[in-house]
């Protein structure tokens, strides 16, 4: 049976916090991943702390990882330059690459050959968000699926795993498994592989890293 | 014995949001979101149908045809505002048949207003 996962929550209070980790219950999800730590959690999910980097310059990248890795399960780098893009797809530390949504920053910044090539077989996924598929008009919308689609390609000619989160910021930017599967079928994902974005992947990136951390479950 | 010529999907969902739509409302937003998403040719393959809307409860009953209930999955959860107010709508379940969707999910038949 398969355990659903959303590795990216991103409340802005803590009692936020809970009511997407209880609304996360609801909706099916097993393990999921909050940018703010959420209080009175019950045993029916896990719940995992997260932190997203966002930099411009290695420096700052490298600093940001030195003072986060053990205190996050899940390192996240939204990659904002080239130069980021290519320190974090080398960087062990890191366990989630994700582009800008912004067309405008898109257009000199994606997951190319080279990062690509970096990332490969070190277990590093490239994540998309969900809610860059919503809430935005027809053509953003078709911005944003043929930037993706071109990360997808490179992704998956050189084996990236790929995570498919929420990147919800509200509750009612929540969607249940299947929808997000369902809408993974905009970007030409099929069913099966849509699941194991949701289920397999990021769990066993999660299994890793507490591992790692010498978390327990 | 008559055989049906299209097998169907019917899906309940629920409507989250702090406005109030009525039926026609929520139709529009369905039928509107499957037609950025898939366009006019999309619709005619979803064949969408608003079964029936409890605004009390906020859940409704949609039909897709059988081959394309992951094009309706996706348009329902791409819809994120109802009359200018956020909204979300979330599939509860889902079945080939009215009667077991309904039996399912403990719903009654809406009786009809001569009833």
């Amino acid at each position: 049976m398969r355990h659903y996962v959303d590795l990216h929550l991103r409340p802005s209070t803590p009692e936020q916090a809970q009511e997407m980790t209880n609304l996360a219950i609801e909706l099916g999800y097993r393990h999921v991943a909050l940018t703010k730590q959420a209080n009175g959690i019950d045993g029916r999910i896990t719940v995992a702390t997260r932190v997203d980097i966002e930099a411009r310059k290695s420096g700052e990248l490298l600093d940001a990882l030195k003072r986060s890795r053990r205190r996050f399960t899940i390192i996240s780098v939204k990659c904002l330059t080239k130069e980021v893009a290519r320190m974090a797809a080398k960087d062990d530390r890191v366990d989630l690459l994700q582009f800008p949504d912004d067309p405008a920053q898109r257009k000199q910044n994606w997951l190319d050959h080279h990062e690509a090539a970096l990332t490969e077989g070190t277990g590093r996924a490239y994540e998309i968000n969900a809610s860059d598929l919503l809430a935005t008009s027809p053509t953003r919308l078709a911005k944003a699926i043929n930037m993706i689609k071109r990360d997808l390609a490179v992704a998956t000619r050189h084996d990236i795993p790929v995570v498919l989160s929420s990147g919800a910021a509200t509750p009612l930017a929540m969607r249940e498994p299947r929808a997000l599967t369902a809408l993974a079928s905009l970007l030409d994902i099929d069913e099966e592989y849509a699941s194991d974005m949701i289920s397999t992947i990021p769990e066993a990136i999660l299994e890793r890293n507490r591992d790692k951390l010498g978390e327990g479950p | 014995m008559p055989v049906r010529s299209v097998r169907r999907r019917y899906l309940l969902f629920k409507v989250s949001t702090d406005a109030a739509p009525d039926e026609k409302t929520i139709w529009e937003n369905l039928r509107d979101s499957i037609d950025a998403l898939y366009g006019a040719r999309g619709l005619s393959l979803i064949d969408p149908n608003l079964i029936e809307y409890n605004e009390a409860t906020r859940n409704g009953i949609v039909r897709c045809t059988h081959d394309t209930e992951r094009f309706l999955r996706a348009s329902l959860a791409s819809i994120v505002s109802v009359s200018d107010t956020p909204a979300a709508f979330r599939v509860e379940r889902a079945s080939g048949t009215i009667k077991t969707l309904r039996r399912k999910a403990g719903i009654e038949k809406p009786k009809k207003e001569s009833e």
